[in-house]
């Protein structure tokens, strides 16, 4: 077995890493190749290219590396569901859209996996109060 | 790719609002960013915060830590728990982290014949042994990934069997390292390398003359949908998407002995591929090799 030095998380577009920041110094500080991250994270991610995907890299002690996508974050998700570009910066006076409490549920089915949970109700919960902080309002 | 002055930003705040900041920073930092939390190899300074890295044109520092800040009162307006929270930033520049990626660079073997080594360090290269000598700066190619291994085992087969082309042609050369090994394999081969990349293009041509091939590699900024001319050689290290989309223009670009060398597609996808270049017969699939998952494909016209 080899020993495992620590982990580093990323949120990348998919399909589109390149060693500029963040990739290149999280990981060029730990040794890693850069670019052999970039084309294996760009190649499994391309069906989502310029989706942020989350990337959790275990690094070995050797240097050498294996990563694991998730799902998009919740945020992510929510824009896709409200149809919009961007949260509000100012989630308490500016509200800039809206999901159904059905669309919150679709994202928290989809979630469940990274979430840490079984529950899909407390998922929801999660992330009703993320579409909150967001101004995104849910409905019915 | 951002150039001029970087800052690196680094924002710590409390694990329930991280998601909020973080989506606010990806929407403006389009290239993404690191999180350090409690799992990871660099802990947040403040136990039980999230810290989100990001790095901004030095310019923009300002209104990044205001759009945060305005992100965080307005939350805490709204009952959530935003302290503590604080950040910090620190001039970046892209030479800091290269540096310490070459520290782990060393000479390596590519093929059964090729071997390649950092500018910066010495090799004695045995009898029959192609040196290539490179420097990867920010661009793709080093040859420690396996879709240039199998490109260059594909090459040392096709000088193998022969015949020996007069011109080739890379496409997509980053570091510039399969034009070299080409020109090494094939000692009166003219080659002609792109890239859509302007920095590859600067990392190649100086990989080029480091090597001492500039009369024999050129290499010019081309996308290559703009290309024309056949070529015994073509080698294409590029992703699956890439290849289909542009598989009407690599076609044309095999001269009637010639062969397209293809890789940077996972094993998986390797059938599609040949189905994709080969449907029509006038193509045919020659040659096929895995290594670690990745698998490469050469093709060329059907006698």
């Amino acid at each position: 077995m080899k020993k495992v030095a620590g982990l580093v998380k990323l949120q990348v577009p998919g399909g589109m890493a390149n060693p500029s920041p963040p990739v290149g110094p999280a990981l060029g500080q730990h040794g890693v190749n850069i670019m052999e991250f970039c084309k294996a994270f760009n190649a499994r991610t391309q069906k989502d290219k310029g989706t942020i995907i989350p990337v959790v890299i275990t690094i070995f002690s050797d240097r050498s590396f294996k990563f694991i996508t998730k799902t998009p974050p919740a945020a992510v998700l929510l824009k896709k569901a409200a149809k919009l570009e961007k949260g509000s910066g100012e989630p308490n006076r500016n509200k800039v859209g809206k999901v159904t409490s059905a669309q919150v549920r679709e994202i928290a089915e989809t979630k469940l996996v990274d979430l840490n949970t079984d529950d899909v109700e407390q998922a929801m919960r999660t992330i009703a109060g993320t579409a909150r902080s967001m101004g995104i309002d849910v409905i019915g | 790719m951002i150039v001029g002055d970087l800052a690196q930003l680094v924002f710590s705040v409390p694990d329930e609002v991280a998601e909020a900041v973080a989506n606010l920073l990806s929407e403006e930092v389009g290239a993404g960013l690191e999180q350090r939390d409690s799992e990871t190899l660099d802990k947040p300074e403040q136990a039980g915060n999230t810290e989100l890295v990001v790095c901004v044109p030095s310019s923009r520092v300002e209104a990044q830590i205001n759009a945060v800040n305005a992100l965080l009162a307005s939350l805490a307006e709204m009952g959530q728990r935003t302290d503590p929270h604080s950040h910090r930033s620190q001039d970046i520049r892209p030479e800091d982290w290269i540096d310490l990626y070459k520290r782990h660079f060393k000479a390596h073997r590519l093929a059964r014949h090729t071997v390649v080594k950092p500018s910066w360090e010495d090799y004695e290269a045995a009898a029959g042994e192609l040196v290539v000598e490179l420097d990867p700066g920010q661009a793709f190619g080093t040859g420690l990934h396996a879709s240039t291994r199998l490109c260059v085992s594909a090459l040392e087969r096709s000088a193998r069997l022969g015949p020996a082309p007069s011109d080739a042609l890379d496409v997509g050369c980053g570091t510039g390292i399969l034009a070299i090994v080409i020109a090494r394999l094939w000692p009166s081969c003219r080659v002609l390398a792109v890239d859509n990349d302007p920095i590859a293009v600067e990392v190649a041509r100086e990989n080029v003359a480091r090597n001492g091939l500039s009369d024999r590699i050129k290499v010019e900024q081309r996308s290559a949908a703009d290309l024309d001319g056949q070529y015994g050689i073509v080698t294409a290290n590029l992703t699956f998407e890439a290849l289909v989309e542009l598989a009407p223009v690599l076609r044309e670009r095999i001269g009637d002995f010639g062969r397209l060398i293809m890789s940077g597609l996972l094993s998986e996808r390797a059938r599609e591929l040949q189905q994709v270049y080969t449907h029509d017969l006038i193509l045919e699939s020659e040659y096929t090799e895995e290594q670690d998952g990745w698998r490469s494909v050469t093709v060329r016209v059907r006698a």
